[in-house]
């Protein structure tokens, strides 16, 4: 039996592995499992995919139609964001959103609501979901499009695969007359600074920054902050970048903590260009040049703790964070903050409007009880956790965060969904 | 310029699936060969719709030889040949039931090779062609926890190598692919180590590159030539003690 994990290796579980490559199989598989959990391309970092019984999508991976008119795609849910691309780009079409890797599934994408680096402007990948088909556990087939069934849509997006299965979807792709970018860095010296130049620039549509965590107390804060808008060249052709793959799991230490804060110097002292073409691959997904950079953390694996807060308290919110990592001594690789935009109406999409902030943590025994001490400045603060990064919050976390819970677990109740789909995340918070 | 023509047997297999999408994308019309038409109609839409080449299907079950004739018969070039038919099947039943181990060694070796036979006859007529058999690193020596499919795999190498002897003269070209661990369906139970196991995508741009080298045996990742020549020299009166 294989051992399953999600991106941070941690927790892994001894996985019975169903897989199928039609609908036929699909259902019979769905009616026979007493409770299964829908697993895509296992990108997600803790065990919102893991359970015992794991019905896998890799297989049911299919282009059905694509409109070069209207940017219209038809495809199955385990088809990858990175095999849309690889070919919808060169007849000037993209993904409205896409995540910070290219390997996730479409699947993936909608049962997170993923948001992008212009979630401030576009919104979450469901925003751009024209229909789709769902299969419940009973076998019957669900098909959703927009304006039917609203509760069905928002109950599915954002909802970690605890509807349904979702089989087919179309998307409503959006042009692009290039597929390079012009991209500016702008490196700032602290917390203030990063959130003004953040405000500031939140009209251009895509804006990330990689903030330092582990800077002595006057720099703490500081960031590279880059935007970027597609340019308009009308070239579409994009060398493929050749991945270089860490073949196995380094020792533990390499991700110690004298050595995140050397890498977080080195980053920082490294010269930039401030204006820059470079092409959609290096733009959106430059972790992808190195594969499995996950096993870096060792064999115990990482936990990525992502959270949001909203707008009016976001500042002082991500201050007292980053106060408490110090005292913590909890330190984090290349920390990620985003601006992010309204919330859609999932019920358990994660976006709110305000900012972002993803850490890396080496798992330690210890880890655990520090974490518990960040989400009571979260929650204090009004933010919330991001499922799909999530191993470990309590129900009491959860809880606070994600105001229609209720509805959602009654929803879950009602349809027969309870106790068929379960992944141990579901389990855990009491979904 | 007529385009190359690929023939794919065992069409849904993951890693012909995969070969399907290389040589698509390289440019070759396609034409897939399987059991399950639903899922081969499924494979030939996205290829259109995402290569805009020409893709066939023809529903053939390896066991009944009266489904080649068609594809046999069927007019167009055969540029390069690919056989991923393969069933690894339970070890344990085989050696308790008769029909599965027949059934294993039929699927991967007896069928499997008179089908493989006529094809190469139909690219000696045209004087020009690559058969690519995928075999196994199983084949290299029997172990206990295998050895009806892995004497099947030994018995389908030795006959493609028999077969890139005979009709060399032909101008007809064979591939002999050891793909050692592949992460697909075959194999979804089992848990390989992650440093021996290659993709379905690793296998098939192997696969390209071979047929464009013409090369005559080629192992996915190079460890496993290392490895098999280890297993197979280790002396027998040690490795029948072993636990393999
Ligand atoms: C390097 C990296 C960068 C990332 N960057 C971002 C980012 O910028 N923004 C962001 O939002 N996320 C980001 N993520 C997280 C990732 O986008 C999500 O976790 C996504 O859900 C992973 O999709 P997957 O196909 O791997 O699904 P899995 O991880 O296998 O599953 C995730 C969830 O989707 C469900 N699911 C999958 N397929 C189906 C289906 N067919 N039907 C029903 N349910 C299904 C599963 O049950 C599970 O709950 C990142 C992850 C990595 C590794
Ligand atoms: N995976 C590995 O680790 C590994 C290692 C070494 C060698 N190989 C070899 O690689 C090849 C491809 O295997 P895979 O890993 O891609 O596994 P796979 O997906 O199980 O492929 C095997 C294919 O053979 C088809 N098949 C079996 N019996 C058939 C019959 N009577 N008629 C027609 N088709 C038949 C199956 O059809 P259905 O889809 O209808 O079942 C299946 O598509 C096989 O020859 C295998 O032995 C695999």
């Amino acid at each position: 039996m294989p051992r399953i994990s999600g991106w941070g290796n941690y927790p892994s579980i001894d996985t019975n592995l169903e897989l199928f490559d039609t609908i036929e199989q699909a259902k019979s598989i769905v009616l026979e499992a007493p409770e299964i959990v829908y697993q895509g391309n296992l990108r997600s970092y803790g065990d919102s995919a893991l359970n015992e019984r794991a019905l896998n999508t890799r297989n049911f991976s299919y282009v059905f139609d694509f409109d070069k008119k209207s940017g219209i795609l038809h495809a199955t849910s385990g088809l990858l964001i990175g095999d849309i691309l690889s070919f919808v780009v060169e007849y000037g079409w993209f993904l409205a959103v896409v995540p910070g890797t290219k390997l996730v599934s479409i699947g993936g994408a909608i049962a997170a609501d993923v948001h992008g680096k212009n979630h401030h402007i576009d919104g979450g990948f469901s925003n751009f979901v024209v229909s789709f088909n769902l299969m419940l556990p009973n076998g019957e087939i669900i098909n959703w499009s927009k304006h039917d069934n609203e509760d069905l849509f928002y109950a599915t997006c954002g909802g970690m695969g605890l509807t349904g299965l979702i089989l087919d979807v179309v998307i409503q792709l959006v042009p692009i007359d290039s597929a390079y970018l012009q991209r500016k860095t702008i490196v700032t010296k602290g917390l203030e600074e990063t959130f003004q130049v953040m405000e500031d620039l939140r009209g251009t549509r895509f804006l990330v920054s990689w903030i330092d965590t582990s800077a002595e107390p006057k720099k703490i804060g500081r960031a590279k902050i880059t935007s970027a808008e597609f340019i308009n060249d009308s070239n579409y052709n994009v060398p493929r970048n050749r991945a270089f793959s860490i073949p196995s799991y380094l020792p533990g230490f390499c991700m110690a903590s004298q050595t995140i804060r050397a890498m977080n110097a080195c980053y920082f002292a490294l010269p930039i260009a401030r204006e820059k073409v470079i092409d959609f691959d290096r733009f959106f997904f430059p972790l992808d040049a190195i594969g499995n950079w996950n096993k870096v953390y060792g064999r115990k694996g990482f936990i990525q703790y992502q959270f949001v807060v909203p707008k009016k308290h976001s500042e002082i919110a991500i201050k007292r964070i980053l106060e408490k990592l110090r005292e913590l001594k909890l330190y984090s690789f290349l920390s990620v903050l985003k601006n992010t935009g309204k919330c859609n109406k999932g019920w358990l999409s994660f976006p709110m409007e305000g900012m972002s902030l993803a850490l890396d943590f080496q798992y330690s025994d210890d880890l655990l009880p520090k974490l518990e001490l960040l989400d009571e400045i979260v929650i204090g603060y009004g933010g919330r956790l991001y499922l799909a990064k999530d191993c470990r919050m309590s129900q009491s976390t959860f809880k606070a965060g994600y105001r229609h819970y209720e509805k959602f677990k009654n929803f879950r109740i009602d349809r027969g969904m309870k106790a068929r789909i379960e992944s141990k995340q579901s389990i855990r918070l009491g979904l | 310029m007529a385009k190359n023509n690929i023939l794919i047997i065992g069409a849904e297999s993951d890693i012909a699936l995969a070969c399907a999408h290389q040589f698509a994308s390289k440019g070759y019309d396609i034409t897939l060969v399987g059991r399950r038409l639903e899922k081969l109609q499924l494979i030939q839409r996205d290829l259109i719709t995402r290569y805009q080449t020409d893709v066939k299907v023809f529903e053939f079950d390896l066991l009944e030889p009266s489904s080649w004739q068609e594809i046999l018969n069927d007019s167009t070039q055969v540029d390069v040949a690919i056989s991923a038919v393969g069933l690894l099947g339970e070890q344990k039943d085989a050696m308790a039931d008769f029909e599965v181990a027949k059934n294993i060694i039929e699927t991967n070796f007896t069928y499997l090779t008179g089908f493989l036979e006529q094809i190469a006859n139909k690219m000696k007529v045209q004087q020009t062609g690559t058969i690519v058999g995928i075999s196994s690193v199983a084949g290299e020596r029997g172990r206990g926890s295998n050895y009806y499919y892995g004497s099947a795999k030994a018995g389908f190498t030795a006959f493609l190598s028999g077969l890139r002897n005979e009709y060399f003269k032909y101008n007809v070209h064979v591939i002999t692919v050891k793909p050692g661990y592949v992460d697909t369906k075959m194999t979804k139970h089992l848990e390989f180590p992650k440093l021996l196991t290659a993709s379905p995508n690793d296998v098939a741009n192997k696969i390209f590159q071979a047929v464009y080298k013409r090369r005559n045996t080629v192992y996915c990742l190079p460890i496993w030539y290392l490895i098999m020549v280890i297993l197979k020299s280790i002396p027998e009166i040690f490795f029948k003690r072993m636990k393999l």
